[in-house]
């Protein structure tokens, strides 16, 4: 026989050589589809924490803005119900002949909660002892301040401090509240008023909104008022 | 030719089961994010709500500021839908008896807002008018 013999051994090699052909490019591709699902499920995780992201600060965004928005509500509130109540919070008077702020259990306080129930202002703190009215403390050193509540609802923190030619820095007030213009506590009466009986008394209403649970937020409001005094009720003007 | 033929079934059946670990890993890889989308969805229609809430009370708020202090009867008032139509807002007006016979306004503002997932928004706030 001319033709060539194909020993076992030559086929045996043709199989391997198939076997090697036809295995070397599967086990190239072999982690392709996980390299490629592991790249796509990465893309896709880190969109989907960008859409996170984005949402939890426009979350804390429109958060923020809400309580700006009720805190500035509630501080505006509080300075207009301490002008319109100036006059009872002035002479420590809730119109009944009560007091309005009183000392708190140590004697020393400068205010507690005045609250409006039903339309009736009240003090609901712990009556330990009464405080000199706002109107007869020493000029330069004169502050109280209280919770404003409508009805169980924490509206403000109201301080009163007098502006005075030397302000003393009352302790009990915020930093807020004592910084006050060092201005003639006195001036003349305001229009309207007979200045030969009345004086002008300058004051500084400063009103920092409460959450609701009470505690003073970073929102404050300040202003100022010039109330008519009667001369010879002015008790104790020491420094002027 | 018999053993060829057994080592292309092999490898054809494992491309197969790679494939199909493959998908079960993306489908529940997808499905984690389409979670995470629905929270996205959600905090997005919340904010957006609490934003309009806010702008609402606050337009509410000021153009209460600029009425006229004897249109404000006492009590609550007709709720006042808003623009986009997702709440309302309610007023309750009462008057407070000053010492000299004059009277202020303490007026409660409500907005209750409902975003797109039915989750309701409600913003409280209080104001005092003077004569």
């Amino acid at each position: 026989m001319k033709q060539p013999m194909i020993s076992n051994r030559h086929l045996k090699q043709a199989v391997l050589m198939k076997k090697t052909y036809r295995e070397q490019p599967m086990n190239k591709e072999k982690g392709n589809i996980l390299i490629i699902c592991v790249v796509i499920i990465m893309i896709l995780t880190s969109l989907g924490i960008y859409g996170l992201n984005s949402t939890s600060v426009e979350l804390a965004m429109s958060g923020s803005d809400k309580r700006e928005s009720t805190n500035f509500q509630n501080a505006e509130a509080g300075l207009k119900f301490a002008i319109a109540h100036f006059k009872l919070i002035h002479t420590n008077d809730d119109n009944t002949g009560n007091p309005l702020y009183r000392a708190d259990a140590n004697g020393t306080g400068i205010g507690g909660n005045l609250s409006v129930v039903g339309g009736q202002l009240i003090a609901t703190d712990t009556p330990a002892g009464t405080l000199t009215p706002l109107r007869d403390m020493a000029v330069g050193s004169g502050g109280v301040r209280f919770n404003y509540i409508n009805n169980n609802i924490p509206i403000a923190l109201i301080e009163i401090r007098d502006i005075a030619r030397n302000p003393i820095n009352i302790v009990a007030l915020s930093t807020f509240a004592n910084s006050v213009p060092a201005f003639p506590h006195l001036s003349d009466a305001p229009s309207g008023y007979d200045s030969s009986q009345f004086y002008g008394r300058n004051y500084c209403i400063t009103s920092t909104a409460l959450d609701s649970t009470g505690a003073a937020t970073s929102n404050t409001v300040q202003c100022g008022i010039k109330i008519a005094a009667y001369k010879d009720t002015v008790a104790d003007l020491i420094t002027l | 030719m018999q053993q060829s033929q057994t080592i292309k079934d092999n490898i054809n059946g494992f491309t197969l089961i790679e494939a199909m670990i493959s998908i079960f890993i993306v489908s529940i890889g997808l499905l984690a994010i389409t979670r995470m989308q629905v929270t996205e969805i959600k905090g997005n229609s919340s904010a957006m709500a609490t934003m309009r809430a806010t702008l609402d009370s606050g337009a509410i708020a000021d153009q209460l500021l600029s009425t006229n202090y004897d249109d404000l009867p006492e009590g609550p008032s007709e709720p006042i839908p808003s623009l986009t139509g997702e709440g309302t807002t309610t007023y309750t007006v009462t008057d407070i008896p000053l010492y000299s016979g004059q009277t202020c306004k303490s007026i409660a503002i409500t907005t209750n807002f409902t975003d797109t997932c039915g989750n309701p928004v409600t913003i409280q706030s209080t104001m005092i008018k003077l004569e």
